[in-house]
């Protein structure tokens, strides 16, 4: 008796043709020119650095939107997405020297095993819940930071490991047809794109509806017939799938990695700058990724410690947290429908016409 | 037929429903009792949510009680809350297809089936934000995720909760054709008599977690007992 609800149960809501659809339709059509414009504007705009910065910008972005969901539609408070995004790009680097294999099916394999990591953490997180939980996320990022000091990142030596601290060191490659930085960029910022979708299909979809409610009340999840530890395993995984794509893109941009990039204050930060940038809508997990790795270079590029963004990222998440719990974009959302609303009241008063 | 076999409920040494026995034959039938008598204990022994239980409860022939609240729902047993469960973030129709998500609805699309029970409660444009809805909106849109996918039996828990006496006539319009527009029998809890013996053929009083009285509704209005639960000893005659 459930397999008629399974059977449609990803049909978009696109697919029913109602008003809002059309609307929908519309804004995916702009949406994917500006990725068009940006695609062809960052690389011909900026030099090689501020290239790179924007590539590894886009990719924390992906670990970004993990977190921006989990928070934003479950309440969950999820400290360990930049270890995973550690945990990806060590599975990618791994398989690329122990396996051979095809770039994408790297990044695909190190999601998939990287996901699979995170349903098997989500396991005992799911017995806690609020504070306890997040707790529990930052000692698994605590975990990870330790592991990672203690076995480096496969670099081409032998055994599990695959770490040596001498000889040849050995890089990942990238696929051919994304060899150069500009067209590696061009090629994160399409993947960044398509994870971007598909936490926008899970939202508008069956899982986004069941997350939403179990959010609210268990209980009347329960009652409605969800499964509410499925549901919320699965959450888990896609974020930990999330982290773990951007983990292997990272992997492929530098070619090589080390611990420093995924300490668990990193993780900490990113979360407060997903709030900061707004955990419910997609552009605040992107300004979150701003904020984390291209703000800082912005300020190195002045002379400025980039230590300082890490003070202004605490200083802005009190601010937010006291006045603007849906961040930059809540607050720029709050004013745009202001200022719409003030015109159609003035529209009113000209024609006399009530709508 | 609904039948409960020495129902009993604990929490540690208290017993918010002791050995409770009871048959329940009319498709619209309501809970009274004072406050602290058990209502919410039965409904949530209903819905699963109980916590030590035991004896037995049976829904036209199906012993339910050992099926775990996400079975019991998907099998046909739906509630709506005493304070109104919805996500505010989907909206209203959204709020609904979630009960279409997980149970059972026949053919066709999902949002369809949503909007059939929206027109059935009389909910205008479900397109809203839960977040936007009036208080008896919110009250409808929980009825109609209820009565989403296939129920056979809706708990409500004082429905009537908040909302205004114009709006008050309509859902007890609403809830006493219920069984005869979806097919799914009503259980009731309320303390307002009135909703209750507008709306319910049958019902039953209890009082610290016993039963006082059952039957006809009006009988069971009329029944010394019932004043005395309500009222306390002595003031029988006063209604």
């Amino acid at each position: 008796m459930t397999a008629t609800t399974q059977s449609d149960s990803v049909v978009p809501i696109i697919a029913h043709g109602r008003a809002p659809a059309r609307v929908a339709v519309a804004q995916v059509g702009l949406f994917l020119l500006l990725v068009l414009a940006v695609a062809w504007w960052v690389p011909n705009q900026f030099g090689a650095k501020w290239v790179s910065t924007w590539t590894t910008t886009l990719v924390f972005a992906m670990a970004a939107a993990g977190i921006g969901f989990l928070y934003s539609r479950l309440g969950l408070a999820s400290l360990a997405q930049v270890a995973l995004v550690g945990v990806g790009g060590w599975v990618a680097l791994r398989l690329e020297f122990g396996t051979g294999l095809p770039f994408f099916v790297i990044v695909l394999l190190s999601a998939t095993i990287t996901a699979g990591i995170g349903a098997l953490l989500s396991l005992p997180a799911l017995r806690l819940r609020g504070l306890y939980l997040t707790v529990m996320t930052l000692m698994m990022a605590a975990g990870f930071d330790e592991i990672f000091n203690a076995t480096g990142f496969p670099n081409g030596g032998s055994g599990f490991l695959g770490y040596q601290a001498s000889g040849e060191l050995q890089r990942m490659n990238r696929p051919s047809i994304a060899e150069s930085d500009a067209a590696y960029f061009r090629l994160v910022l399409v993947v960044a794109v398509v994870m971007f979708a598909f936490v926008w299909l899970h939202e508008r979809t069956k899982p986004g509806r069941a997350w939403h409610l179990i959010a609210q009340s268990e209980g009347a999840a329960y009652s409605s017939g969800i499964d509410v530890v499925m549901y919320k395993t699965w959450a888990f995984v896609l974020a930990a799938f999330l982290s773990g794509v951007a983990g292997a893109m990272f992997a492929g941009q530098l070619g090589q990695l080390g611990p420093s990039s995924f300490e668990t204050i990193d993780s900490l930060i990113l979360f407060a700058l997903v709030l900061v940038g707004g955990a419910y809508h997609w552009t605040g997990w992107l300004i979150g990724a701003v904020l984390f790795k291209a703000f800082p270079a912005f300020l190195d590029d002045r002379g400025l410690s980039g230590d300082i963004a890490t003070m202004i990222a605490g200083a802005a998440a009190i601010v937010n947290l006291i006045a603007a719990p849906r961040g930059i974009v809540g607050e720029v959302m709050k004013a745009s429908a202001g200022l719409r609303g003030r015109r159609r009241r003035g529209a009113r008063d000209d024609t006399g016409v009530e709508e | 037929m609904i039948v409960l076999d020495d129902l009993t409920v604990s929490f540690g040494a208290v017993r918010p429903l002791d050995e409770l026995s009871l048959t329940i034959a009319a498709p619209t039938h309501g809970i009274i009792g004072p406050n602290g008598a058990g209502k919410t204990t039965l409904l949530n022994a209903f819905s699963g949510f109980a916590g030590s239980i035991s004896g037995r409860i049976t829904v036209f022939g199906e012993d339910i009680t050992a099926m775990s609240p996400r079975r019991r729902a998907i099998w046909g047993v739906r509630r709506t809350f005493q304070t109104v469960q919805l996500a505010d973030d989907l909206s209203a129709r959204d709020n609904i297809v979630i009960s279409v998500d997980h149970c059972p609805h026949g053919f066709g699309h999902k949002h369809d089936a949503a909007d059939a029970v929206c027109e059935l409660v009389g909910l205008d444009d479900p397109n809203r934000l839960a977040s936007e809805l009036s208080t008896y909106e919110r009250r409808l849109t929980e009825i109609a995720r209820a009565l989403a996918g296939k129920p056979r039996l809706v708990l409500m828990d004082e429905p009537a909760a908040g909302v205004s006496s114009s709006e008050r006539t309509l859902l007890s319009e609403l809830l006493r054709n219920l069984a005869e527009s979806t097919g799914a029998w009503l259980i009731l809890i309320d303390h307002d008599v009135e909703l209750i013996s507008a709306v319910c053929e049958t019902a039953t009083a209890l009082d610290f977690g016993a039963h006082v009285a059952s039957g006809p509704t009006a009988d069971v209005l009329a029944d010394p007992l019932v004043a005395e639960a309500y009222l306390g000893s002595g003031a029988s005659g006063a209604v």
